[in-house]
């Protein structure tokens, strides 16, 4: 079996410090320094303070001095591994920080709702309006429930400490994937650390959504891979097959794509090694039990799946040919959907600086795999997956490709991590008599590597917290909307039907139970929102879907679902009122009188 | 037989005390029973599994650490699966109950194949130098929670509104409920004014309301269900028409008012 050629990392023999913590006590005060400066950034940010540079002085501290101590040949394993380990805890705090009080990024919504069902009725697989697919791949929300259970916690703080669980275990993980597969402990803690320079690292991997368990779950597998293909002996493989099994039955109930990209990474595994080595010796039995298990949960519990991602991945297919063919407008890069929101031009030059970096450093990592490791398959598959990232940049340029690749990027980074890091060991082995400098070249390179990630992943002026819960006299204030729906909760009950915009909606779903439908697609939810008379097709739409309320809300940013979730500050742009008085008809009730919210009865309107 | 002083023992220790905590303590003292609770779920049950069918030396401390939390996420979810399956509610007890079993019988094999590990506390020495980062590092964590976690006021130009809200009340009475809740930033005095199918019925006011507190009265409307108008009005501006609520054909289903 030759599936891993690099031998097994062994721990460095000297060390630069005698001591065993070596300069993690000087790591930690850096990350916690990070940490608290970005805590006083989002304080500011909050009370409607600029506070950008502070933002990004918090991120050079967590990941500056890492980078550098990694750089060194001389620190032992455990040092290594828990660098990386806090640093990837540090940048969760960062998100955490950024939202201390509720869930604010939009697919949260519905996994919350999900995991206040379970809560509420100890059973799986309830429903969902918003996300139908997501009780079928209940993994995530069964671990939150529990430790809500076992805890004592709220749902808000469980699914914290779920993907605070879920952040520790891809970057133990990785960098046991990478120890083993690079057989170099440096490079896997560089490989860690620049793993983190993936553009959805800092915000989106993290949110409470079923990729954030699953992909470290699928990353934990692989390393079980790497280690069963280093077992000759078959009964010391048993004990890997076994956890194998457990892992990937866990990847495969929390996420569908993580479960199909587990399965073909190891497909894919084993047509390369058959192809360098022969069929023997290659980890068949492990995909093959992977496969076998995503396809009976596809047939028994996640029988909507292909119907939810077919039409995801046939519009992103359709709009890179229209775009190739110049029939649809590229997308414009550093800059939201509309235009509002453009990425200030010191960002931009830092973007690209780290773009062309990483390039560079996928370049020097494939000529070195090429020399010393083209014979591993693993190896081999994790430079396609770094060569597949970078030419999957120019992807981001197609409005519907967009989000596919920049999800596709999470799993397909891994692959650029190691091989980064591997170039970038053999750079600092060959700059050994230059060592000081060439590490904090490097650590700085890795810096901006990093915020060139950060830059693309998240718009500029959503990196820090908005006013989500605000103090005042005696106590604090939620935004109107999350009222109105604590109020149709409270006082209608639960599974009230509901039209609402996109944001609106989530708030209805989680604070109101409420079934909350949005969008544009069946029902055409915004249509009838938008609309400024109410027609027979309306009131026929109401009566199919058996609508029982509307709301509505004139504030545009209500239909935003990035940035909908927060008090305005200044006067919001509004819709026109005919959007909201059309419902002012006999057969309609005006039950909520909020403003630029109202809430209809609309039973009497079908 | 266990022995005393392995690691399989302390974690058989902790399941049931964990599972004993999640029993005893109340749900409002999670600061006590998370830290005691939590690693049943997330570390001890993969913790027995892993050393029960790994033989001793097999792996590092961190693949140990590694493979214990995500063969504990594994046995979490499928435990779920299984109670669920068998029609069993997933509430603390049958679950961790049933992870505490898990755990309690993969230790006593390991135990009973030789696969416990003596305990050996080690003690790592740390300079003056290297006491004083972590002791400044956890001062700057504590002071970054404290502030992260502490609502702050309001930007300036935040808006804050009022809600004005008509509902039947419930159970078919004769009555309708109306409320106002006070979302602005600072106390403010309303009054409200109740219109039974067009002619006035009742007023209510001066009502000076906290920010976030609520008011709410029923009105009988005797028998006939008439048309209920409500409106609400500030004591900034008290002729003005701040919010109103309209009840026509009260086709609305309430649970409480």
């Amino acid at each position: 079996m030759t599936l891993t050629v690099a031998k097994p990392a062994q721990p460095a023999r000297s060390t630069e410090q005698s001591s065993v913590l070596g300069w993690l006590p000087w790591i930690f005060l850096a990350v916690a320094a990070g940490v608290m400066v970005v805590s006083w950034a989002d304080a500011l940010s909050r009370t409607g303070h600029r506070a950008s540079v502070l933002f990004w002085l918090a991120m050079a501290l967590l990941i500056f001095p890492a980078a550098f101590r990694l750089c060194s040949a001389r620190v032992r394993p455990g040092e290594r591994l828990a660098t990386v380990v806090l640093v990837g805890l540090g940048l969760y705090a960062v998100k955490v920080l950024r939202d201390p009080f509720a869930f604010t990024y939009g697919d949260e919504f519905p996994h919350l709702y999900n995991l206040q069902t379970i809560l509420s009725s100890g059973r799986l697989f309830g429903t969902n309006s918003i996300l139908p697919i997501t009780p079928r791949y209940p993994g995530l929300e069964t671990l939150a429930a529990l430790i809500a259970r076992a805890g004592g916690l709220s749902p808000f703080a469980a699914g914290v400490i779920t993907v605070g669980a879920g952040r520790l275990l891809m970057m133990l993980g990785l960098y046991l994937l990478y120890a083993r597969l690079g057989g170099s402990e440096r490079a896997a803690g560089l490989g860690a650390l620049l793993y983190a320079a993936t553009p959805n690292f800092l915000f989106w991997s993290v949110q409470f959504a079923y990729e954030s368990l699953a992909l470290p779950l699928a990353t934990v597998a692989l390393f079980v891979t790497i280690r069963w293909a280093q077992e000759r002996d078959v009964g010391l493989r048993r004990p890997w097959e076994l956890c194998f099994g457990l892992v990937a039955v866990a990847v495969v109930v929390t996420h569908h794509v993580s479960s199909y990209v587990l399965v073909a990474f190891l497909l894919a595994l084993c047509v390369i090694h058959w192809r360098l080595h022969g069929r023997a010796g290659a980890p068949w039995l492990l995909a093959a039990g992977a496969g076998v298990a995503t396809i009976l949960w596809l047939a028994l519990a996640g029988g909507g799946t292909v119907g939810y991602l077919s039409p995801v991945l046939t519009s992103a297919l359709k709009q890179v040919i229209q775009t190739l063919a110049r029939e649809t407008p590229a997308r414009g890069l550093f800059a939201n959907q509309g235009g509002s929101v453009v990425t200030p031009p010191a960002e931009i030059v830092i973007a690209l600086s780290g773009i062309m970096l990483l390039g560079l450093g996928v370049l020097v990592g494939v000529r070195l795999v090429w020399q010393q490791r083209w014979r591993n398959p693993l190896m081999v598959l994790l430079v396609f997956c770094a060569f597949i990232y970078l030419g999957t940049l120019p992807l981001r340029f197609v409005p519907a490709a967009w989000e596919t690749v920049s999800r596709a990027g999470d799993f397909l980074f891994i692959g650029v991590g190691l091989t980064v890091a591997l170039g970038v060991v053999w750079m600092l082995e060959r700059g050994k008599r230059r060592s000081l400098r060439v590490r904090l070249l490097i650590a700085t390179a890795v810096t901006i590597v990093f915020a060139s990630g950060v830059i693309a992943g998240w718009p500029a002026n959503e990196r820090l917290a908005q006013p989500r819960l605000i103090a005042v006299t005696g106590g604090t204030l939620d935004p109107p909307a999350v009222v109105a729906a604590q109020w149709s909760g409270r006082t209608l009950g639960p599974n009230q039907r509901v039209f609402a915009q996109d944001a609106d909606a989530r708030f209805f779903l989680t604070s109101g139970l409420q079934t909350s439908l949005t969008g544009n697609f069946a029902p055409d939810v915004d249509d009838l929102l938008d609309a400024r008379k109410l027609t027979p097709a309306m009131r026929a739409l109401l009566r199919s879907s058996r609508t029982t309320l509307v709301v509505s809300d004139r504030r545009e940013i209500s239909g935003d679902n990035l940035f909908g979730f927060y008090f305005d500050s200044g006067p919001p742009a509004l819709a026109p009122a005919a959007t909201a008085s059309k419902f002012d008809v006999p057969g309609a009730n005006r039950l909520y009188d909020g403003g630029d919210l109202i809430i209809y009865g609309v039973r009497g309107l079908w | 037989m266990v022995k005393p002083r392995t690691d399989l023992a302390l974690v058989m220790g902790l399941a049931l005390a964990a599972c004993v905590f999640a029993a005893l303590l109340p749900s409002s003292v999670a600061v006590l029973r998370a830290p005691l609770c939590l690693p049943l779920v997330l570390v001890a049950p993969g913790y027995a599994v892993v050393t029960a069918i790994f033989r001793p030396g097999e792996l590092r401390t961190s693949e140990l650490l590694t493979l214990s939390i995500a063969v504990s996420i594994a046995a979490t979810l499928i435990s779920a699966l299984l109670l669920d399956v068998l029609g069993v509610a997933l509430t603390a007890a049958p679950w961790m109950g049933l992870l505490t079993a898990l755990t309690l019988a993969a230790a006593a094999w390991g135990t009973a194949h030789g696969r416990s590990r003596p305990l050996v506390f080690r003690s790592i020495p740390v300079g003056r130098a290297q006491a004083g980062a972590l002791a400044a590092g956890l001062a700057l964590l504590v002071g970054a929670a404290t502030l992260g976690f502490t609502p702050m006021s309001a930007p300036s130009g935040t808006r804050g509104t009022s809600a004005l809200w008509l509902l039947p009340a419930p159970q078919g009475r004769q009555a309708a409920c109306v409320g106002v809740i006070n979302e602005q930033l600072h106390a403010t005095t309303y009054d409200v004014s109740v219109l039974l199918a067009g002619a006035p019925a009742r007023r209510f006011g001066p009502i000076t309301l906290a920010p976030g507190a609520t008011w709410s009265r029923a009105i009988a409307v005797g028998p006939g269900r008439p048309v209920i108008n409500a409106s609400l009005s500030t004591a900034a501006d008290p002729s003005a028409v701040y919010r109103s609520a309209v009840l026509q054909d009260w086709n609305v289903a309430v649970a409480s008012c």
